[in-house]
């Protein structure tokens, strides 16, 4: 047995300053505030906590039928419901601050003003000196009518609003991508020149489903963001994709269900891994996947996680065999 | 003590009790569900994504010895209605073969006020009458009046020890011919406690309001989560969006909004 396996494998990684304990956050719209899932898993043992998308005025979200399950997979349209970040900060921030894990609060608008004022908001700090601990900018909901996805879809669009946000917070930055954008290595390098310290991807699909029985779309809004295991496989590729074209670190979701995903996404060159739609249906996933994930370094002899970031690309097996 | 857990659970039986209906008996070892809570339920091996929002119909608690009597193990049942790709993967698992449950989840039945002069209305529309069955076996007898109505068979009141049974199916094959909602005259009642199809549900919620008689309804609606993060299971309320699972899914008739 080699000194590596003796003592616990290092799960920690570290994103634009910020420590996470292991590379498990929970993904914005999944876990609510923190508190709804306490009594189904050991929330303090995660890596971090994405609020759910928080908008500068209180939003009712969509009317109308808002889950529909697909084959592996599920399609939502919530509409960015939340009491506003007013609220957030005075009715959720100090429980969700006490936990332990990184808090991402995850920022959403219609307008780029509101952003910008949205993240001066979440900046603020308490008396000790404590807010949020990152901003994840939310250019990539497709629920929404004015503004979410539509700042996303283009490199253009993306600058602007991630450069409005930046000027605004001294919070690190992780910008949340659609998959739906048409150039997406364009609008990931638009963000990291605009300011972004991160970027995390892929947020849903616009997807489609048609009721037999109204012979109408399940949908009111007609389209609706995919979810699940269904989407893993194109998720991973477009991490690969993206870890090319920027030199940030990047955090990994869509579709991860256990360690093996997380492992691969990691691989394909992402500094930590979200959860979503997966503790929906197993509520134990993400502390089964940080387990996973020590068990595997264990298994392979491997003393710490972070050398794994990135190591499937062509470029960095060298680096790997040192 | 937590509240909900997540556990694999035995199948103990799987039987059919009526036409496109079944009934579960599962063994459970977390904590005690009351009436008016649901569980999230998936075949533990399954193509299916999600469990599926199934309301308690039966609690036994005490299976085994020396268990902690607000915690199980006890067997759980849950009656079910063949509705899509989840009910009918449950509804083919057989004894012996595990479920995932979340729960219990959800709020509670209010109380009934024992001082009320007038007993309780239990109002269930097919397969609707599992958690007011649920209430029902918690109540003391004679104190409540059961409206139950099927589309052909009754099915899940055995043993059930109501003042009066009124029993209506929709073929008249059994108990009175017609809807359930028009046997029901609310002002008898101390408060009406309901669930069932939309229709019914409008219907007695519109009965009780002309009388003025306090109603109580156990919504449904499509979930994911179950625990009230995913804001997936909207109820529009007087007060605003309130969730199903977990607000839910007993509400007070009169801060509902019904679509037009």
């Amino acid at each position: 047995m080699s000194d590596n396996t003796r003592s616990a494998p290092d799960l920690s990684v570290t994103i634009a300053g910020v420590r996470f304990a292991n590379p498990v956050i929970a993904a914005s719209g999944t876990f609510g505030y923190g508190r709804e899932y306490e009594d189904l898993l050991d929330v303090g043992s995660l890596g971090g906590i994405c609020t759910k998308g928080l908008t500068l005025e209180p939003r009712e979200g969509n009317r109308g039928i808002r889950l529909h399950e697909t084959a592996s997979g599920l399609m939502n349209s919530i509409g960015l419901e939340n009491p506003g970040i007013a609220a957030f900060m005075r009715n959720e921030l100090p429980r969700l601050l006490g936990l332990g894990p990184v808090i991402i609060a995850n920022l959403s608008g219609s307008r780029i003003e509101d952003y910008a004022e949205g993240a001066a908001l979440l900046s603020e700090e308490n008396a000790d000196g404590r807010g949020v601990d990152m901003i994840e900018l939310n250019i990539s909901c497709p629920n929404v009518k004015a503004g979410g996805m539509a700042f996303g879809l283009c490199p253009a669009d993306a600058a602007s609003v991630t450069a409005a946000v930046r000027s605004c917070t001294k919070k690190p930055l992780i910008v949340k991508l659609s998959p739906n954008a048409g150039d997406l290595a364009g609008v990931a390098r638009a963000c990291q020149d605009s300011g972004a310290d991160a970027l995390s991807l892929v947020n849903t699909f616009k997807a489609l489903a048609i009721d037999l029985r109204t012979q109408k779309p399940v949908f009111d809004n007609v389209s609706a963001g995919l979810s699940g295991p269904a989407i893993k496989p194109i998720a991973l590729r477009m991490v690969w994709e993206v870890a090319d074209a920027v030199d940030i670190p990047l955090i990994g979701m869509g579709g991860i269900s256990n360690a093996e995903d997380a492992l691969e996404f990691i691989l394909a060159g992402a500094s930590a891994v979200q959860l979503g739609s997966i503790t929906f249906a197993r509520p134990s996933a993400m502390t089964e996947t940080i387990a996973g994930i020590e068990n595997w370094l264990r298994l392979h002899g491997l003393a710490r996680l972070d050398g794994l970031i990135g190591a499937a690309k062509p470029q960095n097996e060298s680096q790997n065999d040192k | 003590m937590k509240g909900k857990a997540f556990e694999t659970c035995l199948i103990l039986a799987n039987e059919t009790i009526d036409e496109g209906i079944f009934r579960l008996s599962v063994v459970w070892t977390g904590p005690e569900p009351r009436p008016g809570q649901f569980f999230m339920v998936k075949p533990a091996r399954s193509s299916v994504f999600l469990g599926r929002p199934i309301s308690v119909f039966s609690w036994q608690p005490g299976l085994g010895e020396g268990s902690d009597p607000n915690f199980g193990p006890g067997v759980l049942g849950f009656v079910i209605a063949l509705r899509g790709k989840g009910s009918i993967e449950l509804a083919g698992l057989q004894a012996d073969e595990e479920l995932e449950l979340i729960g219990p989840l959800g709020n509670l039945w209010p109380e009934v006020d024992p001082r009320a002069r007038k007993p309780v209305a239990l109002v269930g529309g097919g397969v609707g009458i599992a958690p007011l069955a649920f209430l029902a076996r918690q109540l003391p007898p004679a104190s409540f009046d059961l409206f139950a109505g099927f589309r052909s068979r009754s099915y899940g009141i055995e043993g059930l020890e109501a003042r009066t049974l009124i029993l209506a199916t929709e073929d008249g094959c059994e108990g009175c011919r017609g809807l359930i909602p028009d046997f029901l005259e609310p002002h008898h009642y101390s408060a009406v406690y309901a669930c069932g199809p939309d229709p019914m549900i409008r219907a007695v919620v519109q009965a009780c309001e002309r009388t003025g008689t306090p109603c109580f309804v156990s919504m449904e609606r499509r979930m994911a989560c179950g625990v009230g993060a995913c804001l997936g299971c909207t109820v529009q309320t007087k007060a605003g969006n309130r969730r199903c699972c977990a607000d839910g899914p007993v509400f007070d008739a009169k801060e509902l909004l019904f679509d037009e």
